[in-house]
């Protein structure tokens, strides 16, 4: 006979709670079917899929910061002042690739000034990628001088509206390709052991030869790129930019973060799971939409849905360690 | 006494630089250090020099509050509403405190009993404090005509009220820092946690009543801001827990082991709203100034945390 | 002896932790008016005896009399009321508070409207420091007074509630010469009042100085208690290691190879470390041996490239190293297994073969690509050959037991395929099978040509082990010893001063 701890202690954790989770997202569609009839359409699946795909565009640099030794909170601000790059560029008739390159090379270099500041400064990543931002959205202020840009050519624009092959979405292929690549990289490469390691234990990770500095740099790099990336997406997407397009776009990828079973403190968690993380936080915001909850409402739920996930993650841990400490 | 002499050495850069900017300021507009403007000063100083020192507070503790911006608004918006709703000036502020009070309570119960990281909490329970202050307004600032809740914008004489009530409330939280129990009990929870637990100190009850009371501090801190501008606007708050926290770290307070103290962020609050009115002062473009003071309190922290790094690595080397 | 008031008597106190009878019927008595030295080895159960009487225990048997009236004591605070007041090893200090807010921090003196009373708390903490005969300034921050300062004030802590029983726990382990006689002096001082005063320590030299009766326990039994008067060093070391030199492992010794590892005159100012000379060649085991804080944990360290030397050199296989780093030194085939299993030898919350290919990944893996398979077969490999118990590879490492986790460590080096091996307490906290076989796997690897650096607080492992032992005292080498020259009384004499005069043998200073 076997109990249901036992059970529990028998399956790996990631598993558990993996299984958890989707089957979390199946319960609450089931239920947004229910009190709405919309749900269901293919329409508007569609529209919730390829809106999750910037929020996990932008979660899967978030994972890996969350994963190596804490978010990244300028991922907004970077996204936005990125954007602006991008569009001022194309409008200015640079060619619109060019203008994806610097984007993209701009985000890097501040994912990579934020590890600057935490490995050779000292400050905790809290502190500054938190600063950061307020000066990032200064700056994108700045230079849009509170005009909104809109209008793009259409390639510019194929990257978020555009369809691969006719039918796929290019936000859900964007998506695809960095969910994939995240993966790879944290599963399949020495360099998401570093990632794991150094979130994990910073002293025995050191201690066994890991470079945790090199680490951390790598971690906000890819944050960065990732967060300018999603920027391009959803400027081409709305086709429209304007200086605080980011602005409320940390705490819902930091939610999808959490909700997808990464860890708080570091460690443990996975891109697939922010993927989940990000689908439950679209349905939820697309929920919310069609059941006419205003919209002033969106901050304090998505707000809540944080602490709410992180108590639970932090509950399924202690009972997964209390299961797995009788065996 | 050595260990004041020691604290004026660290913050004494800022100190500098301050003095050196407000000459500056004045260079390029004699205005700068004219009565009024330094009048002006108090009244922006005052009510960032409250809520800076309810966070250094909870720095002092290893901990952080991010959601202090969205306290200071919410705690506003409720007491412009109860006043609009014809209740005395009084009962006003204190259902503002109050709110600040339970803001901080379930901040606190969060970080003390349910054991989660001080910066998620505080993220997190941001977005709700900011969602309930947008629906409660609908998203528009609510304005007050009442002419006796408006009396952070008086003056007694040349003295504004805002900067006495400024300063009286932060010498009040110098004395609870000092002088009680409690103000004690933080530099312990930072410097020393489970040592403190050991000793008998009921730790856990202190920390909760750490981020209480410094949610209350900021919801007096709000009912002042709303006073000054006559209004509670739902989004006044962004970005204030920042200002807060690089005042903290500026006035010499470091994450770490209690190390630091109250008094210093004064002179961090007066260097940061001297750079705010003093761009307005020498007429920088309004559109500039959000990028210009991030990048400068950005540059500021990295100098005075720098600096603090090598005089802690120099100490340790003096050490046998 | 008639006439002398009995403070405190404890009669068959017994205490079992899972697995482990850490005190089997001890007695132990103090007189009002006496330094009584608890003397044993580490795990004879000294610190657990003194826990049981502070309150942090509750013992399994036995009864505690204070003032010749039966006690049950509840907890801490109750300990405190009765007047036992103990200083731990580890302080309880807050670096900025001052003294005198340190000394009264659970009860601070106020005044009518409730705000803390500065003047009567400097006065009562200046009164009790001066009882002690310490000069400080009470408004002083605590990170600011040296080690034996900040340890008077937890002296005063913790005699502020009238204590009349005094446990100190290795008070001199961290202090200097002058200190130390400052401590004695207030010693003496509290004496005089009629304090009775438990001192712990492994000190021989200073018993003499300080003591009047000493207590020896070992392996958690009562060995007997002895005046220090009527008593040798030499006795009290026997009664102390009591046993043959029991073997938990018999040794294959043979002749050591070339040199793999030198120090030559090697000072750290971090970990104050003095002029270390130190060498290590193939296929010997070479013991570290010393007192908690002799510093030899600080030299593994500084060997490891983890906090930088400030003078001397580092030779590797002949080379001279040059900015160190742990990375560094593992390319070049070092591990080092600290102490410290949890939290710097392991990632708990990662799987056994996560940890057991962290320090390998460039090696095995030198295109950045893990090769699934190969690493299950790798790992599956250390697993068996190490013997593991673990249902599977992917198993969080902090849900085995710690045997088996210092295995995974130890499998995590192994796979780095190191030459030079520092072993910092390998066996400590693990239960005898675990400790058999880790000790048969080091035989292993130097039968295979490594060469092995062993801290060890354990001297039968020492001794065991160790082709060649240096001893540690006060961050310094104080002897070089063959196997055949060492011996528990030998190498208990160097660590810890005692009789310095009588040994001469293989002494490198």
């Amino acid at each position: 006979m076997m109990n249901k701890k036992s059970m529990l202690s028998t399956m790996d954790p990631n598993t558990v709670s993996g299984v958890g989770r989707v089957f979390a997202l199946l319960l609450i569609c089931i239920a947004m079917g229910f009190v709405s009839p919309v749900f269901f359409t293919a329409r508007n699946i569609s529209l919730i899929i390829t809106n999750a795909s910037i929020m996990a565009i932008l979660g899967v640099g978030l994972t890996v910061t969350v994963i190596t030794c804490g978010p990244d909170l300028s991922v907004g601000s970077i996204l936005t002042i990125t954007a602006v790059v991008a569009v001022i560029m194309v409008k200015a008739n640079f060619h619109f690739l060019l203008s994806f390159a610097v984007a993209l090379i701009v985000g890097t270099s501040l994912g990579l000034l934020n590890g600057v500041l935490v490995t050779k400064i000292g400050l905790p990543s809290f502190i500054s990628t938190y600063g950061l931002q307020w000066a990032l959205f200064g700056f994108a202020y700045v230079i849009l001088k509170g005009y909104v840009i809109y209008n793009f050519d259409a390639d510019f624009r194929f990257i978020g509206n555009g369809y691969l092959f006719g039918h796929i979405s290019m936000p859900i292929v964007v998506m695809m390709v960095v969910v994939f690549l995240g993966w790879f990289i944290l599963r399949k490469t020495t360099i998401g052991r570093m990632f794991y390691a150094t979130g994990a234990n910073r002293d025995a990770a050191r201690m066994s030869g890991i470079d945790t500095g090199k680490a951390i740099l790598l971690a906000f790099g890819i944050s960065g790129f990732l967060s300018a990336l999603a920027g391009i997406v959803l400027v081409a997407r709305i086709n429209a930019c304007q200086a605080d397009i980011g602005k409320n776009i940390l705490l819902p990828s930091l939610a999808t973060v959490y909700m997808g079973g990464t860890r708080a403190t570091g460690g443990q968690g996975g891109v697939f799971g922010t993927l989940v993380g990000a689908v439950i936080m679209t349905v939820v915001e697309n929920g919310m939409n069609l059941l006419g909850v205003p919209s002033v409402w969106r901050n304090a739920i998505i707000g809540s849905l944080i602490i709410l996930t992180v108590l639970a993650n932090i509950a399924v841990s202690k009972q997964l360690e209390k299961a797995g400490s009788k065996v | 006494m050595i260990p004041f002499r020691s604290y004026i050495q660290k913050i004494q850069p800022v100190f500098w630089v301050t003095l050196l900017l407000m000459l500056v300021f004045n260079f390029f507009s004699s205005r700068f250090l004219s009565l009024h403007n330094i009048i002006n000063l108090f009244q922006q100083g005052a009510v960032l020099l409250i809520v800076a020192a309810a966070s250094t507070l909870v720095i002092l503790s290893e901990g952080l509050d991010l959601s202090l911006g969205s306290v200071l608004t919410l705690s506003g918006i409720t007491s412009v509403m109860s006043v609009n709703s014809g209740a005395p000036v009084s009962v006003a502020i204190g259902i503002g405190i109050l709110t600040g009070l339970i803001c901080g309570a379930i901040t606190g119960t969060l970080i003390s009993i349910f054991h989660m990281q001080p910066f998620i909490a505080t993220l997190g329970i941001q977005g709700v404090y900011y969602g309930i202050s947008l629906v409660l307004t609908d998203s528009v600032a609510i304005l007050t005509k009442n002419s006796s809740f408006i009396f952070f914008g008086s003056r007694i004489g040349y003295l504004p009220m805002a900067a006495l009530i400024g300063v009286g409330a932060f010498l009040l939280i110098l004395l609870v820092f000092h002088k009680t129990p409690f103000g004690r009990y933080i530099v312990a929870i930072g410097g020393n946690e489970s040592g403190t637990r050991l000793s008998g100190v009921n730790t856990r009850f202190w920390k909760w009543f750490l981020y209480t009371f410094a949610g209350g501090v900021t919801g007096f801190a709000g009912v002042l801001l709303a006073s000054r501008l006559e209004a509670a606007d739902p989004i006044v708050g962004v970005g204030w827990e920042f200002d807060a926290i690089a005042a903290t770290i500026l006035g010499g307070t470091s994450f770490q082991k209690g190390k630091g103290g109250v008094a210093g962020t004064a002179l961090g609050v007066l260097l940061i709203t001297v750079v705010r009115n003093g761009l307005n002062v020498i007429r920088t473009p309004s559109i500039l100034q959000p990028a210009l003071i991030g990048t400068i309190l950005i540059i500021a922290i990295v100098i005075q945390v720098g600096l603090s790094m090598r005089s802690t690595k120099k100490e340790g080397k003096n050490k046998p | 002896m008639e006439g002398v008031h009995t403070l405190l008597e404890m009669q068959g106190i017994t205490k079992v932790f899972p697995g482990v009878r850490a005190l089997d019927s001890v007695n132990f008595e103090l007189r009002a008016g006496e330094v009584h030295v608890l003397l044993g080895e580490n795990g004879a159960g000294k610190s657990t005896l003194m826990k049981v009487l502070a309150g942090a225990y509750e013992p399994e048997a036995g009864k505690i009399f204070i003032d010749g009236k039966e006690v049950k004591i509840q907890g801490p605070s109750h300990a405190q009321e009765l007047g036992i007041g103990i200083v731990y090893q580890e302080f309880n200090l807050v670096p900025y508070l001052s003294v005198a807010e340190n000394v009264f921090i659970e009860n601070f003196p106020r005044t009518r409207i409730g705000l803390i009373d500065h003047e009567q708390m400097h006065r009562a903490a200046n009164e009790l420091l001066c009882s002690l005969g310490m000069q400080v300034d009470t408004h002083a921050l605590i990170h600011q007074l040296s080690t034996a300062q900040q340890q008077m004030v937890e002296v005063a802590k913790a005699l502020k509630h009238k204590s009349r029983i005094l446990i100190l726990d290795e008070p001199t382990s961290s202090l200097t010469e002058r200190e130390i006689e400052q401590l004695f002096s207030t010693i003496r001082e509290l004496k005089r009042k009629g304090m009775g005063i438990i001192y712990i320590s492994h000190r021989m030299q200073e018993l003499w100085e300080v003591g009047d009766r000493v207590t020896v326990l070992r392996d958690g039994k009562y060995i007997g208690t002895r005046s220090l008067k009527e008593t040798t060093p030499d006795e009290l070391v026997t009664m102390m290691v009591g046993r043959e030199v029991s073997f938990l492992f018999k040794r294959d010794f043979q002749t050591p190879g070339e040199e793999v590892l030198r120090l030559e005159g090697v000072s750290s100012t971090v970990h104050r470390l003095q002029n270390i000379h130190l060498t290590l060649r193939k296929g010997e085991i070479v013991g570290l041996a010393g007192l908690v804080g002799s510093g030899r944990t600080e030299l593994a360290r500084t060997i490891f490239g983890l906090e930088p030397i400030s003078e001397g050199k580092i030779y590797l296989f002949g080379r001279e190293i040059h900015h160190s780093s742990p990375s560094l030194m593992v390319q070049r085939g070092v591990a080092l297994l600290p102490e410290d299993r949890k939290n710097q030898g392991l990632a708990l919350i990662l799987s056994v073969a996560e940890n057991i290919v962290m320090a390998s990944l460039e090696r095995l893996f030198p295109r950045k690509y893990i090769h699934k398979q190969k690493e299950k077969q790798i790992v599956a490999q250390y697993i068996k050959n190490l013997r593991i118990v673990t249902p599977n590879q992917n198993r969080q490492v902090q849900f085995l037991s710690g045997g088996n986790q210092q295995k995974v460590v130890l499998g995590k080096w192994l796979c780095t395929e190191a030459d030079i091996f520092i072993f910092d307490e390998p066996t400590r906290g693990i239960d005898v099978n675990a400790k058999a076989e880790i000790h048969e796997f080091m035989n292993e690897l130097v039968k295979k040509g490594a060469a092995i650096l062993m801290i060890s607080s354990e001297l039968p492992e020492v001794l065991g082990m160790s082709d060649r032992i240096y001893v540690m005292r006060e961050r310094k080498i104080v002897a070089e010893l063959s196997h055949e020259e060492a011996s528990q009384e030998v190498v208990i004499r160097y660590a810890t001063a005692a009789d310095y005069a009588s040994q001469t043998a293989g002494c490198v200073e």
